[in-house]
């Protein structure tokens, strides 16, 4: 999460718990690599959201060393570069709705043009405004955020017999975000090793700090669990199939602190400005999932396909499907190509709306128990489509690229489409092994 | 002009001094808060009319461009010796006229002149002077809540409706429009000096030249926005530690500089930070 959020659980955030979630996979792979090696890498990565928004420059520094024959150790470090303009939760001026406290009567918010946090009465700046402000009242209201992320990971996979553990620790760090994380993993190869079952725990300790933008006042903590269980089975030489869950908890400050809602019956600062107080979300998430892949060997054009299933659902009531298609084609010996589809939908939170009832000062009864309008809670689907190349140029080197474009669309048919970022995401890296 | 009321609270909105000037009370009848408008944007009018040196009819206009004496009236009077205080206490750090600067400008009862080449701008304190004529206004009418904002230098008095205080945001020199924190504060002003928004406009009267002391901002607590809009400026040029040791010698001022690298305060700014 972090910066961000007048800026989103941004995409910092987003990539960190992403990548925390393939840690789980590791075991599972690293078993099924024939021949561990001594390596390093390095990748830059480059994620650009259209219209402005959101631009992540990442670089990747990857080492692995096997140490023993019975324990191999691994590294990671991460540096992003993060900036660009985020929605602040209030949505374009004309769909916003006034409702005064007293009489009912309901007026357009269409003058609006500038938006201020609630619980600020002014600003005192050296700039004109001190608010965010839009041009028009089709705009969607959103804000500059800029931060630099850094996180790293280490881990160790130590091999007893058909067991291996690995314990791993790993850390990110961010203007508004601090997090520590510790994870055990346990993989137990039998059945002559075509049969891996897995089990794995993780924690997480979150700071999350105010910052510039923030609606928060003093430090706050969320604490995260995860559980897994899983099966991978290779059911032919040419197919194996997977099979993992995963439970997971997590308390605390779970809003994103940048995000702002805005409610009818808030009285206007000004004709032309309104309040927005932070979203409130419920402090404590429970979440399930369950995947399901499958990859097919295709000898015949040396090639390889993973379907792959995964079904998400939360105490936040949101039910997530995400279906994945990888190719892997190998042309000739040293080049592999790979294109991907990804497709993801999700219903939403259930607190989840563009504007709330009620007012937290002026009609505190009609506001809901928890309230949140960032986009990324609403009912929506996601395309992933891209490719990447890998080129073995040696026996000791080799080199990727990859292109992949995010088109992330609402469907709830009130969400302002404005919210919905594109982004392009741009990789190039190089491994060495030795 | 705008005029909007929730209750017995009132805010009023209008453009004037090349910004937006807002003005929040509490007012017991409807007749009463539209007296305060009148008066208040009527008052303003008058002032920009008389001191924007944009406007080639205003006094300061007149004072630049002759060179003989020219006439003024008591409240410029008053507002010169003012100016004459802070230059001294400053030590010149806020001076309103260009070189040769304040010390060569002639002055007698109901009249002053500039030497020649010189430059008179109120820039630096007018719009600051105005927040505290309009709520001098605002309290002579015997308004209990007031805040008036103009282009963020703001002065209070009593609470913000619901609250036991003005809550007022400081403005984050690396993202302008959010803030870094917030302050709290019942009968203060708030006043911040600042480049990172038109670099290098913040010049040291001292050598003409664009302050480049790694400062990007100076707020200053005070009892009046004046005063707090006039020390924020010369804490700004002088920097740390020279600007807080000014802030220090005025009674009840507390001051926060933020440069590019680290951010420095008064013993008690932190009093009337929102933890």
């Amino acid at each position: 999460m972090a910066k961000n959020s007048w800026c989103e659980q941004r995409v910092a955030a987003t990539l960190n718990r992403w990548r925390r979630r393939l840690r789980w996979g590791l075991p599972l792979l690293a078993l099924a690599r024939a021949h561990a090696e001594d390596q390093a890498g390095y990748r830059h990565e480059y994620y650009q959201e259209h219209d402005g928004r959101i631009r992540v420059n990442s670089d990747v520094f990857l080492v692995q060393k096997i140490a023993a024959p019975w324990l191999e150790l691994k590294a990671d470090f991460t540096c992003d570069a993060i900036a660009g303009a985020t929605p602040i939760g209030a949505p374009p001026a004309n769909t916003i709705t006034l409702r005064d406290a007293a009489t009912g009567v309901v007026t357009s918010g269409s003058t609006i043009r500038s938006y201020r946090k609630a619980g600020i009465d002014a600003m005192s700046g050296a700039s004109p405004g001190g608010t965010v402000t839009v041009r028009s009242a089709s705009e969607l209201p959103t804000a500059q955020i800029t931060d630099d992320r850094y996180a790293g990971n280490v881990s160790a996979a130590i091999s007893v017999g058909a067991h291996q553990f690995t314990p791993q620790v790993s850390y990110s760090d961010e203007t508004d975000y601090k997090s520590i994380g510790l994870a055990l993993n346990y993989a137990w190869a039998l059945n002559q090793k075509n049969t891996t079952l897995v089990a794995g725990y993780a924690h997480a300790f979150d700071k999350i700090v105010p910052n510039s933008g923030t609606f928060l006042q003093q430090t706050r903590h969320k604490d995260s669990d995860e559980v897994l269980l899983g099966v991978s089975q290779i059911l032919t030489p040419q197919t194996v199939v997977a099979v993992n869950f995963t439970l997971g908890q997590s308390s605390g400050y779970l809003n994103d602190p940048y995000k702002g809602v805005l409610f009818e019956s808030t009285p206007l600062i000004s004709a032309t400005e309104a309040a927005l107080y932070s979203e409130k979300r419920p402090e404590h998430r429970e979440k399930v999932l369950a995947l399901l892949s499958l990859t097919q060997a295709v000898s015949p054009v040396h090639a390889s396909v993973e379907g792959s299933y995964r079904l998400y659902y939360d105490s936040f009531d949101i039910l997530a499907h995400t279906l994945g298609l990888t190719w892997r084609q190998k042309i000739g010996d040293r080049l592999v190509v790979a294109p991907l589809f990804r497709y993801y939908r999700q219903t939403a939170a259930s607190f989840y709306d563009t504007q709330f009832t009620g007012d937290p000062v002026v009609a505190a009864a009609l506001v809901p128990t928890y309230y949140s309008s960032d986009y990324r809670l609403s009912e929506s689907h996601t395309f992933t489509y891209g490719v990447q190349v890998t080129v073995k140029a040696l026996d000791w080197l080799s080199f990727d690229a990859a292109y992949y474009r995010y088109e992330m669309h609402g469907l709830d048919g009130k969400t302002a489409d404005a919210n919905y970022p594109t982004a392009d995401v741009v990789s190039l890296g190089g491994r060495v092994w030795f | 002009m705008v005029l909007t009321a929730t209750g017995d609270d009132y805010r009023l909105t209008f453009p004037a001094m090349s910004t937006t000037c807002r003005l929040n009370f509490r007012a017991a009848t409807n007749a009463l808060a539209r007296q305060v408008q009148t008066e208040a944007r009527a008052w303003v009018a008058t002032f920009e009319a008389k001191y924007s040196r944009f406007i080639p009819t205003s006094l300061v206009s007149r004072i630049n461009t002759s060179r003989d004496w020219v006439e003024v009236d008591e409240e410029t009077d008053r507002l010169f010796d003012l100016c004459n205080e802070m230059v001294f206490l400053t030590g010149g750090a806020f001076d309103p006229v260009s070189a040769p600067g304040w010390s060569a400008v002639e002055r007698r009862p109901g009249a002053v002149r500039l030497p020649a080449g010189a430059r008179l701008d109120l820039g630096g304190i007018g719009k600051e002077y105005a927040v505290d004529r309009v709520f001098n206004l605002a309290r002579q009418h015997g308004l209990l809540d007031v805040l008036v904002d103009f282009g963020q230098d703001v002065r209070v008095y009593g609470q913000s409706p619901g609250k036991d205080a003005w809550y007022i945001g400081l403005e984050d020199p690396a993202q302008p429009g959010h803030c870094w924190s917030t302050v709290a504060v019942t009968n203060h002003a708030v006043a911040t000096s600042g480049d990172y928004f038109r670099p290098g406009h913040i010049r040291d009267p001292r050598t003409g030249q664009p302050v480049h002391n790694g400062c990007r901002a100076v707020t200053v607590i005070a009892g009046n926005c004046t005063q707090a809009g006039i020390l924020s400026t010369a804490a700004f040029v002088l920097g740390p530690p020279a600007g807080l040791e000014l802030v220090q010698l005025c009674l009840g001022a507390e001051a926060c500089i933020i440069t590019e690298t680290n951010r420095y305060q008064t013993r008690n700014f932190d009093a009337y930070v929102v933890h």
